[in-house]
């Protein structure tokens, strides 16, 4: 079974930051920024570029581990796997704002911010959710639309590996690889 | 493979026939660009990044996560605000650069150092001459010309106080500008003080900012601009009522055609006097032609039309689509809305670019540099290249869709002072009676983010069908001469009231008058006629729109209507979003500065009802039926 | 193969669950006396403060193990043979196993004072525990918390948001000694001292409760000193639930430290493990065995435990103490070794990202062995990951601690120890 996943090239980032942007845009009510910059409880990028080695810019989201520490650790139940697109998903309406998730996440992907999915807007884990809505509706996630660099890009993770093996061994070998 | 939808793209069949044939032919459009930018940087749109110097560059998180202020700790309201009065300035300069050159060419027709030139509108001069206030009794056209344009070529610099045609301008709007502290001093002081202000560490107040932009942009809509408009008058001839055609269709198949694309009519002027010349055409025959046919793109192509009637093949979005007809040798620019991308896409067919201003160089095109001693020649050395290319032209590549729309074209305001019997009597008693109920300025660009030229057309159509009158510029105006808007039959398509008028006049219910700098008529005419009710500009039942504008130029032209009284739809949101106090400044708290705001409608059918709504208001407050 | 699974909590629960995902065919037996409707303990502090819910405590499914194929033997566990393979309930049924799990956790540990009301202090474990708070509570009056750890915190948290005045009376020099350096102890002291409704008595225990005059209680402490109260309730820790195996040679002595467990997770009986609050098993930064009594070790100790049963060996790489509390509009974290008893001797590096925020990093022999943070940036599950990788502190880059918002994940940063994490 092909799983298609968001494949991160950190050495391809910029730091440009239009995923953050778009990925707050597309977890937003409205879907589109001019009008989600002014919601009521503005919706949270759930992708961040943080600063690597060298101040190298580092695009960082939630990997969907499996098994999942953060949805072991959930006592809410608030997260929850997407077999098909093996997902771990925050229910918004049963987080509880607990930070047992950040607890055990190793990668600093889960923040925490009022969310208008969460009933009352309240305070709730914001993470990665693979762009599911936008998926099912036939497009890919909002952080690879804008990536202009392909540092950000969405297919089969092992069709990936193995082209990263193919540079590998392109690198190795001396000869130039595409 | 399956297609793009070009139905969505234009309203044009023949630019979809043309998409295609460029998609056949692998051959990348401005549409396809616009796609690989998308989407487009969040920060940008919002205005909300700021490259003015480097302890960035910077940008604030619109969504509250990131960083609120910049490294030197402007906020959202302080980028916002620089960033678009550069927008403001860039959009000035341009005009008013473009008029620089209309007065240097009337200063050397004055000073006897060129020979192509000379002034075409004697009568037109002494007027100028005249309302500035030189006594023109004893002076040669030539010593009017000189001292005219000496004055002139003042208003570019700092110490005149005001720039001439503030003189224009109903009182009461040069007290509010004077109060405001917003009257132009010097087209190109106010440009300067724009860059400098929004130098790091200026000016760090957001209306403070944008008052000095709406003062850089009346530089432009009340100096440079006008200058622009006026000089090319006197020099090559006030536009008159004449007819012509417009459409990819004015290319011609047997025919070397040439397309002048750009602004300023020095150098399209050349070329159209080069075309009529007997030994040219008998080249172009002996080259295997019928003769020679020269069209025009964009606003040069408006210049020329205007006064010559030559036709117009098209506007800013098909610039691209006249290369892929396969059917023209060359487009002569000279500067300001040539997409760089003509070059490529000319590479990919016969056609030669030719760049021919030293302000304006195109990597890969071949580049001919006119000046006023040399521009004849020139110009008759462009034609000639075009000759030897049709000779490269590969017939079986050919394809000129459609056929050529009439259009009706040359309403400069002399011309409709004429038309009316040399007063504004009629048309104010046609405003009172309400037969045309107001007028409006459909003006602008095109933009591949808007769907092509429906933007403009469904505008036009429902606001005549309210018996509003249009005027229009720019791309706007050739997109209504391509829809069979600027017709006297079109009359047919109007209110009532603005029928009857048309049909009494002969005349179209949609105005030519002319190229972007034109719109500086529009504020001529606006101003004339707020003299003659003794009132403000603001009070008029008066309107502008931009449905489909792109550059920086177009939001000049918008923030001069609006600080001059004139309520102005845009259809593409500016990048001023992602500040809440420049947003509500420019969508209501400028009514209580200009007497207008701006309002942003994407929808031209919602943005006829705002504008109908400000017509009625302004109808029922001067009195009149609504 | 029939497994049996003793206690349904977090622990069991996470067993059972990977039990049936590794294999389909197994007969699962689950042991509990109230097993549904199934609910997260921990979360009772949130609904004492108000913050959620109540019918947020349960899970989304209330009867997960119907779901599973886990036969449930709704009573307490008597009793467990392991010479024979045979688990007695407190009925006298007896059940036979080929694997079993003992996951019945702990209960709070008891505050021994003299008088005629001792027994009604209230303990804050499970929900009925939290019926009893919620019961006792009178707007306005005087609660008395017993015991300066993270109980006794959010039960204070809990009782100032049901509107009652706290007296927090602490058997230490410092709330919080077992948790928190010296330096955190005394920001929160300070904090708590200033805050409206509470009163902190330190070096002080409770010797007697009696009836009140004014209130329902009297309580008089160990300076000699009385007070009145209309609770009393108290967080003094937890002891292993192993009274039921007395006798069956799994642990010494009464029990306190709890079951101690192999590498596997298995007990000193064979077949037989452990996991969860009971569970003596490694722990990572002290580099000894000991019970880390938290939620989120106990599902994973459930999950290698399944494995371990299920015939998949899984070498459990140990667990760490963690705790992420809400700390009166602050934050307060930790993991790992900062109790300052396992410290002595370390190396640490504090850090204030901002004023106010603090961030320590401790290091035994420049390896990382702990972390506590109040108001940092939520990066715990990430300090984890560290310590449970041995991370040298030269392997932490300098970006990483001076721009503890923005930094990218230590995992990614320090690239050579970024591959084939098991979480």
């Amino acid at each position: 079974m092909i799983v298609k996943t968001v494949i991160v090239r950190p050495e391809l980032c910029v730091g440009c930051m239009q995923c953050m942007i778009r990925c707050a845009e597309a977890h937003s009510q409205s879907k589109d920024l001019f009008s989600a910059i002014s919601e009521e409880v503005l919706a949270k990028p759930r992708i961040h570029i943080g600063v690597g080695p060298e101040q190298r810019p580092f695009p960082n989201k939630c990997r969907h581990c499996e098994p999942a520490p953060c949805l072991e650790a959930c006592m809410p139940g608030a997260i929850h796997p997407d077999m098909a697109g093996a997902l771990k998903i925050v229910d918004e309406t049963r987080c509880i704002d607990c930070g047992m998730c950040s607890m055990t996440c190793p990668y600093y992907v889960i923040r925490y911010y009022p969310d208008h999915k969460a009933p009352g807007g309240r305070t709730v884990a914001v993470k990665c959710d693979g762009c599911q809505e936008r998926v099912a509706a036939g497009l890919i996630p909002a952080c690879v639309a804008a990536c202009k660099t392909e540092a950000l890009t969405y297919g089969d993770v092992n069709v990936a590996m193995n082209q990263g093996t193919d540079r590998l061994a392109h690198v190795a070998s001396g000869v130039a690889g595409s | 493979m399956a297609r793009p939808n070009y139905k969505e793209l234009t309203i044009r069949p023949e630019v979809e026939r043309l998409l295609e044939k460029a998609h056949d032919e692998g051959v990348e459009t401005v549409w396809d660009r616009k796609k690989a930018q998308e989407p487009h940087c969040g920060f940008c749109e919002l205005g909300l990044s700021c490259r003015n110097c480097v302890m960035g560059p910077c940008r604030i998180d619109p969504f509250g996560h990131g960083p609120q202020r910049g490294v030197c700790g402007a906020d959202a309201d302080v980028i916002v605000a620089r960033n678009f009065g550069r927008m403001i300035a860039a959009g000035a300069a341009s005009h008013s650069d473009h008029g620089r050159d209309l007065a240097e060419t009337l200063l050397a027709i004055g000073e006897g150092e060129t020979a192509d030139y000379g002034v075409r509108d004697e009568a037109k001069l002494k007027r100028l001459t005249e309302e500035v206030g030189i006594d023109t009794t004893s002076l040669t056209p030539k010593q009017m010309a000189k001292a005219l344009a000496e004055l002139l070529l003042d208003d570019f610099g700092c110490r005149k106080g005001q720039v001439t045609y503030v003189a224009r301008a109903p009182s009461k709007r040069k007290e509010l500008w004077a109060k405001l502290g917003v009257t132009p001093r010097g087209v190109d002081r106010e440009v300067v003080e724009m860059m400098h202000r929004t130098h790091m560490g200026v000016d760090n107040e957001a209306v403070s900012l944008l008052l000095h932009a709406a003062r850089v942009s009346l530089s432009d809509g009340w100096g440079g601009s006008m200058i622009a408009t006026e000089l090319s008058d006197v020099i090559f001839g006030t536009p008159t009522p004449r007819t012509s055609s417009a459409n990819l269709a004015v290319l011609k198949k047997d025919q070397v055609n040439i397309l002048v694309h750009g602004h300023n009519p020095i150098v399209s002027e050349m070329i159209a006097d080069a075309v009529r010349d007997p030994g040219l055409i008998a080249k172009a025959k002996a080259a295997g032609a019928s003769g020679l046919n020269l069209a025009g793109l964009c606003c040069t192509g408006n210049e020329i039309l205007m006064r010559q009637g030559v036709p117009m093949a098209g506007n800013h979005l098909m610039t691209e689509m006249a290369i892929v007809t396969g059917a023209v040798e060359l487009i002569m620019v000279d500067y300001q809305c040539i997409m760089p991308s003509l070059v490529q896409v000319a590479a990919c067919y016969h056609t030669k670019i030719v760049s021919t201003s030293p302000k304006a160089h195109f990597a890969g095109a071949t580049h001919i540099e006119f000046n006023l001693q040399n521009a004849k020649a020139k110009a008759r050395e462009v034609v000639e290249l075009a000759i030897e290319t049709f000779k490269s032209r590969n017939p079986d590549r050919v394809d000129i869709p459609g056929t050529p729309v009439e259009l009706m074209t040359g309403f400069s305001n002399e011309a409709v002072l004429g038309a009316l019997g040399g007063t504004l009597a009629p048309l104010l008693e046609a405003i009172k009676s309400g037969s045309i109920r107001g007028a409006v300025g459909v003006v602008g660009c095109g933009n591949p983010r808007v769907k092509h030229d429906h933007g403009h057309v469904e505008l036009t159509k429902a606001l005549i069908k309210k018996d509003i009158l249009v005027l229009d510029t720019g791309c706007a105006a050739v997109a209504h001469g391509m829809s069979g808007l600027k017709v006297p039959a079109a009359a047919e398509l109007a209110g009532p009231g603005l029928k009857a008028v048309c049909q009494a006049l002969g005349i179209p219910p949609v105005l030519h008058v002319g190229s972007c700098v034109d719109n500086s008529r529009i504020m001529h005419l606006c101003a004339l006629l707020a003299d003659a009710l003794s009132v403000d500009i603001s009070a008029l039942p008066v309107a502008a729109a931009a449905m489909e504008w792109y550059s920086e130029k177009a939001a000049t032209i918008g923030l001069y209507a609006v600080a001059s009284g004139i309520y102005t739809v845009l259809g593409v949101v500016p990048p001023i979003l992602g500040s809440k106090t420049v947003t509500n400044l420019a969508v209501s708290g400028l009514e209580d500065v200009f007497g207008a705001t701006f309002a942003v409608e994407p929808d031209p059918i919602k943005a006829a009802e705002l504008i109908d709504n400000r017509i009625r208001s302004k109808r029922l407050a001067l009195g009149l039926t609504p | 193969m029939r497994y049996v699974v003793v206690g349904l909590h977090a622990a069991g629960r996470s067993a059972c669950a990977w039990l049936r995902r590794l294999d389909k065919s197994a007969e699962i037996v689950g042991v509990d006396p109230k097993p549904a409707p199934a609910y997260a303990r921990p979360l009772i502090s949130h609904v004492l403060a108000g913050e959620i819910e109540p019918e947020l405590l349960e899970l989304k499914e209330p009867d997960p193990f119907a779901g599973l194929g886990v036969a449930v033997e709704a009573e307490r566990a008597a009793a467990l043979a392991p010479d024979r393979q045979v688990l007695t309930l407190e009925s006298g049924k007896e059940i036979a196993y080929d694997r079993l799990l003992i996951a019945t956790g702990a209960s709070p540990r008891r505050v021994e004072v003299a008088g005629d009301k001792a027994g009604e202090i209230r303990y804050f474990r499970g929900r009925e525990d939290l019926a009893a708070v919620l019961d006792g509570i009178k707007p306005g009056g005087l609660a008395v918390v017993l015991g300066g750890g993270l109980v006794g915190f959010k039960l204070t948290h809990g009782l100032l948001a049901r509107r009652m005045r706290v007296r927090l009376i602490v058997a230490s020099p410092r709330p919080l000694a077992l948790n928190v350096d010296e330096y955190l102890g005394g920001i929160i002291g300070r904090n708590l001292a200033s805050l409206p409704g509470v009163e902190l008595s330190i070096n002080t225990s409770v010797t007697a409760m009696e009836t009140g005059q004014e209130r329902r209680y009297k309580l008089t402490l160990s300076t000699g000193a009385t007070l009145e109260a209309d609770l009393v309730a108290a967080g003094k820790g937890v002891i292993p639930a192993v009274g039921w195996l007395t006798g069956s040679g799994l642990f010494d002595g009464e029990g306190q430290d709890g079951l101690p467990v192999d590498e596997h997770l298995k007990t000193r009986a064979a077949h037989v493990y452990a996991a969860g609050d009971l569970a003596q098993a490694h722990d990572l930064a002290l580099d000894a065995s000991q019970v880390n009594a938290i939620w989120p070790l106990a599902v994973e100790q459930g999950r290698y435990a399944a494995w371990n049963m299920a015939g998949q060996p899984a070498a459990y790489p140990g667990g760490l103490a963690m705790n992420s509390i809400p700390m009166f509009g602050s934050h307060l974290v930790s993991v790992g070794a900062v109790n300052p008893r396992y410290t002595a001797g370390c190396e640490s590096l504090a850090i204030e990202p901002r004023k106010g925020s603090y961030l320590k990093l401790v290091f035994r022999q420049d390896v990382l062995i702990g972390a506590v943070g109040f108001d940092a940036a939520p990066r715990l599950g990430e300090l984890a990951w560290a310590i449970r990788q041995g991370l040298r502190r030269g392997r932490i880059p300098r970006t990483w601690l001076e721009n503890t918002v923005n930094a990218a994940p230590l995992a990614d940063a320090t690239w050579g120890l970024s591959r084939n994490v098991q979480p």
